[in-house]
């Protein structure tokens, strides 16, 4: 068992925090990880993302050919990333900063309205906290504890 | 002990596993996609009491590497391209002044400034020497985060048995890429090689003086049949690699560091498609593990090369394999990382041998 | 036979200088400064805990006069080379002994980062305003109007820029403590030099900073001038150019008359 996760958005939106996240846990947990985040020149503002990928067996690439999840932050990583992922895959959207849908139809779509999620919980910035538990709550590897 | 597992940025993980393996002595200037390297050590030299020093350029930092290296200090120095490009004129004098030290490279796109994504364009600069003379660099190259670990304690203990620079050759990748960690234990310092060369005060000796200028007639000459021994017994007895489903393979993919970690999932991939694919990873470049890829490059087996330029390893191979196998190359140049599938597709294209993806290299 | 008499002896061979004889021409102001740096760690006692770094050029074989640790540094570079050597043994005397080419053309950065960070390293800086070794070119510090082998004509400052004052650049820098510039071209200048560069050594001594000592020093073969007359020129002419005297001293050591 294998999922390869890709986290993608502005930067600023804690795109990297989230994989970092669940890499950790799914360390703790056991799992062999690799976390690779593409970088950069700039700091702020540009785009980011970083592929996650855990496995029961030994990773051989960080680098994923095809997502099977893809957790897109705002509409230009949907745009740029939707046609890479996995048949039968699972694409998370933002949909508080995301309007269009995606146009596959062979994907699994979740929509999670981050903003408005977060600020429920107290804080707009635990938006990516939030969203990133999204991603994994329906998938196979990392559960909640009951 | 060895340390609890951590995740760790590849960058860190060289830092880290330097202190434990009892390095004091770090001087560097900062450049993409390393600076996590130098930003951890700040923090670490204090904790354990060593020195850090942000030196005001990679020319001034590698100097500064070899008087810390000539007073007889475990030291280190890293960079990215570039920066190594400047550091080669401090690597030639401290080979002919025979000076151990670690020089890290975490290769990006070149020639020039390049670009900072992971790169693999400077194998030629690693092991044909790099700087002026003649003079062999040993280069270890780590596929993933525990190596990077472990080939720096390789690293370090390989400068010092042989008294030569050792680069340790990792890209943008691997500088980047987190993965877990468990690190060896801390080296007693008191357990560090003695060195009867050191420049440390002549109390109670004869001065010292440490030089690679050889004025005198046939003095130069002598030096360098000298190193070439040491570089001899270093291609005979240093030669490290790596191999995955060769026994049965019709195909042997050569990759090192990141590509070869790319070219094992297009290997898992096509077996699982029936194609009987194998890898053979370096893991020295210099020396090149050309005898055991010898053996494995026979019995009509194909040679599959896959690097992340367009084509410096593979002449290691057509050097090792002649006109024993076909070989094919396919590279990826300006720090465009390629998925498995393209691989995949490169390998498909050589089991057709209908040259669709990558060239045959003609011997 | 005549009765003891009791002798004391006034002068010798340094301990801190090797027998051998040096390459330097005659008239070199090198040889007279390797003495007067063999002298002071002499007097300190400090031969068995010091560490030299020689430059690229006339002096690269200083190891074989030094009678003590020496390690030959790329062009330029022995600030950084030292830097690296005192970072490893604190508590030994690190010096280097560079030229003007050395220090004040292709390792200016080196010496400016060394001293800014106030190394505790001391620098005896031979300025003969030539590149000696590789036959009389033009130095960072040839003075206006003077002939070398790439100044035909004279250095001229729109076609070959300024002389350089690297000493009072040194100065500004707050790593430095003490700087002084003297010259080997007469007996009491020389014998000014000699407490210069103790002066120098014990600033290292103290941990107090970065100290440098440049020294005008005569080069009658590039110059073209017997001794006698490089000498001369040193003290009529080179004087104008770069002042002698103390540039900076915060050691805070009352000078014995």
């Amino acid at each position: 068992m294998i999922t390869r996760t890709l986290f993608a958005g502005f930067g600023g939106q804690g795109v990297l925090l989230m994989g970092y996240v669940l890499s950790h846990g799914a360390m703790h947990k056991g799992l062999n990880v690799t976390y690779f985040p593409a970088y950069g020149a700039e700091m702020r503002g540009g785009t980011a993302n970083c592929t996650v990928t855990l496995s029961e067996e030994k990773i051989a690439s960080p680098v994923a050919s095809n997502p099977d999840i893809l957790v897109a932050m705002n509409f230009p990583s949907l745009l740029k990333f939707e046609p890479t992922v996995v048949k039968q895959g699972l694409v998370v959207l933002n949909s508080s900063l995301i309007e269009e849908s995606p146009s596959r139809t062979d994907i699994d779509l979740l929509q999670v309205p981050t903003v408005e999620l977060a600020r429920e919980v107290g804080s707009e910035r635990a938006g990516n906290m939030g969203h990133g538990g999204s991603s994994q709550g329906q998938g196979k590897v990392l559960r909640t504890q009951p | 002990m060895p340390s609890e597992k951590m995740l760790m940025r590849g960058s860190n993980v060289v830092g880290e596993a330097a202190v434990r393996a009892g390095c004091r002595y770090y001087f560097g200037y900062p450049i993409t996609p390393q600076n996590e390297l130098p930003e951890y050590l700040s923090a670490r030299m204090l904790d354990v009491g060593g020195t850090f020093i942000q030196g005001e350029s990679e020319v001034a930092s590698i100097n500064m590497v070899l008087g810390a290296s000539a007073a007889g200090g475990r030291v280190m120095t890293s960079s990215s391209s570039p920066g190594i490009s400047l550091k080669q004129e401090g690597i030639s004098y401290m080979a002919g002044m025979e000076l151990p030290a670690v020089i890290i490279n975490m290769m990006r796109g070149g020639p020039g400034l390049g670009n900072i994504s992971a790169s693999a364009a400077d194998y030629y600069q690693a092991t044909r020497g790099g700087g002026h003379g003649d003079y062999r660099t040993p280069v270890l190259a780590p596929a993933g985060c525990q190596e990077l670990a472990e080939l720096t304690f390789v690293a370090f203990d390989m400068a010092d048995k042989y008294r030569s620079p050792v680069m340790l050759l990792g890209d943008g990748l691997m500088g980047q890429v987190m993965e877990p960690v468990i690190f060896p234990d801390f080296i007693d310092l008191k357990d560090l090689p003695k060195k009867d060369w050191i420049l440390n005060g002549c109390e109670g000796r004869e001065p010292r003086a440490i030089f690679s200028m050889l004025l005198g007639q046939g003095e130069l000459y002598h030096h360098n049949l000298d190193l070439q021994k040491k570089y001899d017994q270093i291609t005979a007895e240093e030669q490290r690699w790596e191999t995955k489903n060769t026994d049965d393979a019709d195909i042997i993919v050569v990759a090192y560091g990141t590509a070869a970690r790319i070219a094992e999932s297009a290997m898992n991939d096509l077996r699982a498609e029936g194609l009987a694919i194998g890898l053979f990873r370096p893991i020295t470049l210099w020396p090149f593990p050309s005898t055991a890829f010898r053996e494995l490059a026979q019995n009509g087996r194909k040679v599959a090369v896959f690097e992340l330029c367009l084509g410096q390893m593979v002449e290691d191979v057509v050097l090792s394999v002649g006109e024993r196998a076909e070989i094919y190359f396919y590279g990826v140049p300006g720090g465009v990382i390629p998925t498995p599938a393209e691989v995949a597709d490169f390998l498909r294209s050589v089991a057709k041998g209908d040259g669709e993806v990558g060239r045959r290299i003609d011997v | 036979m005549s009765a003891e008499v009791a002798y004391k002896q006034v002068f010798g061979w340094p301990d801190s200088l090797k027998k051998n004889p040096t390459h330097y021409c005659p008239g070199c102001g090198h040889s007279i400064v390797h003495r007067l740096v063999a002298e002071c760690l002499d007097e300190l006692g400090m031969r068995e805990k010091t560490i030299g770094v020689p430059p690229v050029g006339c002096a690269v074989l200083a190891y074989n006069y030094f009678n003590f640790d020496m390690v030959e540094a790329p062009h330029g570079r022995a600030l950084a080379v030292a830097t690296g050597i005192k970072r490893v043994h604190p508590d030994k005397l690190v010096l280097t002994y560079q030229g003007d080419g050395d220090l004040a053309a292709i390792g200016t950065a080196e010496t400016i980062h060394a001293a800014n960070r106030g190394e505790r390293i001391t620098t005896i800086f031979i300025n003969n305003a030539i590149y000696g070794m590789t036959g009389g070119q033009m130095a960072p510090t040839t003075v206006l109007g003077m002939n070398a082998t790439t100044t035909p004509g004279g250095r001229d400052p729109r076609l070959h820029g300024n002389p350089i004052d690297i000493s009072r650049m040194l100065a500004v820098s707050n790593g430095v403590v003490y700087v002084e510039r003297c010259a080997v071209s007469s007996f009491k200048q020389i014998r000014k030099a000699k407490k210069a560069i103790k002066k120098a050594f014990q600033c290292q001594l103290d941990d107090l900073g970065f100290s440098i000592v440049e020294l005008l020093s005569p080069c009658p073969t590039n110059w073209k001038m017997s001794p006698k007359a490089a000498w001369a020129w040193v003290n009529e002419e080179m004087v104008k150019t770069y002042p002698l005297g103390v540039i900076k001293d915060e050691t805070g050591y009352e000078d014995k008359k």
